[in-house]
């Protein structure tokens, strides 16, 4: 290897856009050569050397939206929206007797108790974990909520709102605060709603599914809000878009939220299964050359491993070969 | 830096006003950072990355869902610094660029250090230089380093091959001289 390609395999290998193969190369090669290995050593201290410069304090972003915002117009856009139309009224049309001032003012008072809730409307909270791995955010009413990498998690309430509804896209695990309203979670295809409990879901844009840590949840699809299934701890059930949602048999209690400490436990899970958990983690596309193999399951346990290690023992558990065409897309072959 | 989905893009294109604030408060202060280096000025930075969310928001209409939001934001603000350094040869750089506000001592070899890094990075061909500031200062990803510049990830990596053997050299000469100078001066 040249000492530009040597450069390139290091780079990629700093910067986490090596495959497995190209790091074992960076690593074979590194034992070949004294000299090899001195050169890479040099590349990787300049590297670390030629880290970014903190130049000055970083931009007040809180300040910078709030002079945008208001150059924008879309403070006042907002304030608009929320603003009640009665008090508006009341201020253009002044009433010219004392009978008519009554009248409108009765008749603000009425239309203030009724838009006040609106008003009152909570702001939409996003949360969007961007970092590899897991997330752990706090949510107002005290829940906690891991998201999984890419996940995204909306939240519509306060301290005042009667119910806590939250739309979830990706994988999460929820440690409900028990306050006495109900608490939901909505997806593309389920809803899932619950009073205090840990529990599990990863909602895709083919299914939701919800695996139970703790307490109690009730499970409905969103398309047949009748069908209600109930599920307890180390229960797990499916919800497909324009089906009821099924319980699945087999599968390990422990597994509920365990990938928030990278640790994966699959037992007598189906392959598509396992496949669909370690995409939503690991944010990679596995795809099955054969559709007919993700129904054969499998038991196998992972632990703090990156999805590289983790596709070729699963290849040499079921004696499949592995490609990997392109980053972060593995393919099983048989 | 904070990824924003396309949903979050699909929302600002149609004029939701948080979801421009998500875009916002993801993006800013990389944008900021970013037009700082390009600029060396960081009141200009700032204004420049209030110029830049003006007319993301004033385009919405035009943004893609489908493309990457972080390259597109970062080919504005290289359009925006370079418009400016434009101005400026323009108008004979008859700003004065103000003094960063730097509290503490400056620390002599670090500095040094500092300098002798910049001067190793302004040496690089132009391309190498772009595809090597992205990735460090930037912490840009291959594909979006590929997105921005407008080339293939498969050149990105070259580029920054070469780059890298290129510091290295020009590192190990710039620390003999130095050497150098300490003995024999």
């Amino acid at each position: 290897m040249t000492q530009e390609q040597i450069s390139q395999l290091i780079h990629k290998v700093i910067s986490g856009e090596a495959s497995a193969e190209e790091r074992d190369l960076l690593n074979k090669v590194r034992a070949e050569n004294p000299e090899t290995a001195a050169f890479i050593s040099e590349l990787e201290n300049m590297w670390q050397r030629m880290e970014p410069e903190e130049e000055g304090p970083g931009f007040d972003v809180d300040r910078g939206w709030s002079e945008l915002s208001s150059q924008l117009g879309l403070d006042r856009a907002a304030q608009t929206e929320s603003e009640p139309q009665g008090i508006k009224l009341h201020r253009i049309h002044q009433p010219k007797t004392p009978v008519k001032l009554i009248m409108f003012g009765l008749a603000a008072v009425i239309l203030l108790a009724l838009l006040l809730p609106m008003y009152k409307k909570p702001p939409v909270q996003h949360y969007i974990n961007t970092q590899p791995g897991s997330q752990v955010y706090q949510l107002s009413d005290g829940s906690t909520v891991t998201l999984g990498d890419g996940a995204s998690l909306w939240t519509e309430f306060n301290a005042e709102s009667e119910e806590r509804n939250v739309r979830l896209e990706g994988r999460a695990f929820f440690e409900i605060q028990a306050d006495g309203r109900p608490f939901a979670v909505i997806t593309q295809h389920g809803h899932v709603e619950v009073v205090g409990t840990r529990f599990d879901v990863l909602a895709t844009q083919g299914k939701t599914r919800v695996g139970v840590e703790e307490g109690k949840v009730a499970v409905r699809d969103n398309a047949m809000s009748n069908r209600l299934l109930f599920l307890t701890a180390g229960m797990v059930a499916e919800s497909v878009a324009g089906h009821a949602p099924i319980l699945l048999n087999n599968v390990d209690p422990m597994a509920a939220g365990s990938w928030r400490h990278g640790r994966f436990f699959f037992q007598d899970k189906p392959l598509k299964d396992a496949i669909l958990d370690l995409k939503a983690h690991f944010g990679v596309a596995i795809d099955l050359e054969n559709p007919a193999q993700g129904d054969r399951q499998i038991t196998i346990s992972f632990e703090n491993q990156e999805i590289g290690p983790i596709m070729e023992e699963l290849a040499l558990l079921l004696s499949l070969d592995l490609e990997q065409p392109e980053k972060d897309v593995y393919r099983l072959r048989n | 830096m904070q990824e924003v989905t396309k949903e979050i893009i699909a929302a600002v294109s149609q004029g939701k006003s948080d979801a421009f604030q998500t875009l916002y408060y993801a993006f800013a202060d990389p944008m900021f950072r970013y037009l700082r280096r390009k600029t060396g000025n960081a009141d200009i930075a700032e204004d420049l990355v209030q110029e830049l969310f003006t007319k993301v928001w004033k385009n919405r209409g035009n943004l893609d869902p489908e493309r990457p939001i972080k390259a597109y934001l970062y080919q504005a603000a290289t359009n925006l610094a370079v418009d400016h350094l434009r101005k400026k040869v323009q108008e004979g750089f008859s700003e004065e660029p103000k003094p960063e506000d730097h509290s503490e001592e400056p620390d002599h070899l670090a500095f040094e250090k500092r300098d002798k890094i910049r001067r190793a990075v302004a040496s690089l061909p132009d391309s190498q230089r772009k595809v090597f500031c992205l990735s460090r200062y930037d912490g840009l990803k291959y594909h979006e380093i590929a997105d921005v510049l407008q080339i293939s990830p498969k050149t990105v990596e070259t580029h920054m091959g070469k780059a890298l053997k290129k510091l290295r050299e020009i590192l190990s000469e710039l620390m003999a001289y130095s050497f150098f100078l300490l003995f024999f001066l």
